[in-house]
């Protein structure tokens, strides 16, 4: 039987099913996590936000509008309260994945929780210095561009969807996240032409074939 | 190197495939000629290949059952069906 869509789930949550919400948190549940993660930079924070998110989401059911995708509406939910917990709050940046963490299940280290891998990624990044480096290039960016980089770059949405979470037109979406983009590359510049074969391991990326198809 | 302030903003539109075909013509012959263009092209593209493979973090073993039970105490009156069955 076909798993049923985004769509279906939240039309029976909306009607009081929990079991067809609790679908749609399995589903998303790491997605946001990580996507709040990587916009507040501390672990616990973003578990609490990442719950907070989920019940905001069952509890506002009624202003779902059936006329965008359920997805980029948790994201919205998950884009503010992220916004403004590093409006309202002092928070301890995490720079060192060495650094250690507590959650509910005690003290960890932040190598305990990565994930094996993202699914066919076109190269791995070998180094934990890189991570750190590329998380301080995107925690120097402002709300709006850290809110837009995050959602195209990291998590892979369209600019459609990421019109539809931020409230504003693809065409803005485009330049706004150009405008992020050039700021962390230029963060970044120097740490690609030291030793990319020390940071990278790529796989199947060629950029000259890509990059200049008429030369 | 010049900047090149003509095309850099269109680069980013280029490599998200936004431009139609007429645009993606012309940017791809301004390109071959832009060694500025070319160096940013590959410093975009480089970034978000990075920004797309960070790692994921899980979630701690608890979170779930954390979140489940307080679900399964909020609004009682949209509880129609079966309670949130833990994991």
């Amino acid at each position: 039987m076909d798993k049923p869509n985004d769509e279906i789930l939240i039309g029976r949550a909306k009607q009081g099913d929990k079991t067809a919400f609790e679908e749609l948190y399995q589903l998303y549940k790491g997605q946001i996590f990580n996507y709040i993660y990587r916009f507040v930079n501390n672990y616990q924070l973003a578990e609490e936000l990442t719950q907070e998110t989920f019940i905001n989401a069952y509890t506002h059911l009624d202003s779902y509008s059936a006329k965008g995708k359920p997805l980029a509406w948790i994201y919205t939910i998950a884009s503010n309260l992220a916004k403004n917990a590093l409006k309202s709050r002092t928070i301890r940046s995490e720079v060192s994945l060495d650094a250690p963490l507590l959650n509910s299940d005690g003290q960890i280290n932040m190598f305990d929780v990565l994930e094996s891998t993202k699914e066919k990624p076109e190269l791995t990044i070998r180094s934990k210095e890189l991570i750190t480096k590329i998380q301080e290039a995107i925690d120097s960016l402002s709300l709006e561009h850290k809110q837009i980089l995050l959602l195209c770059d990291v998590q892979g949405q369209s600019y459609q969807d990421v019109a539809q979470i931020l409230g504003c037109k693809p065409s803005t979406v485009g330049s706004r996240l150009f405008r992020a983009r050039k700021k962390v590359a230029k963060k970044l510049a120097s740490v690609y032409k030291e030793k990319p074969r020390k940071w990278f391991k790529w796989k199947n990326v060629n950029f000259s074939q890509e990059d200049y198809p008429s030369t | 190197m010049e900047k090149c302030k003509l095309l850099t903003r269109r680069l980013s539109l280029y490599l998200d495939g936004q431009c139609s075909e007429e645009e993606k013509e012309s940017i791809v012959k301004h390109i071959a000629a832009c060694k500025y263009c070319q160096d940013q092209l590959i410093l975009f593209r480089t970034s978000r290949l990075a920004l797309k493979s960070i790692p994921n973090l899980k979630l701690s073993t608890a979170f779930d059952n954390n979140l489940i039970d307080k679900l399964n105490h909020l609004d009682p009156s949209r509880n129609k069906h079966s309670n949130i069955a833990h994991r």
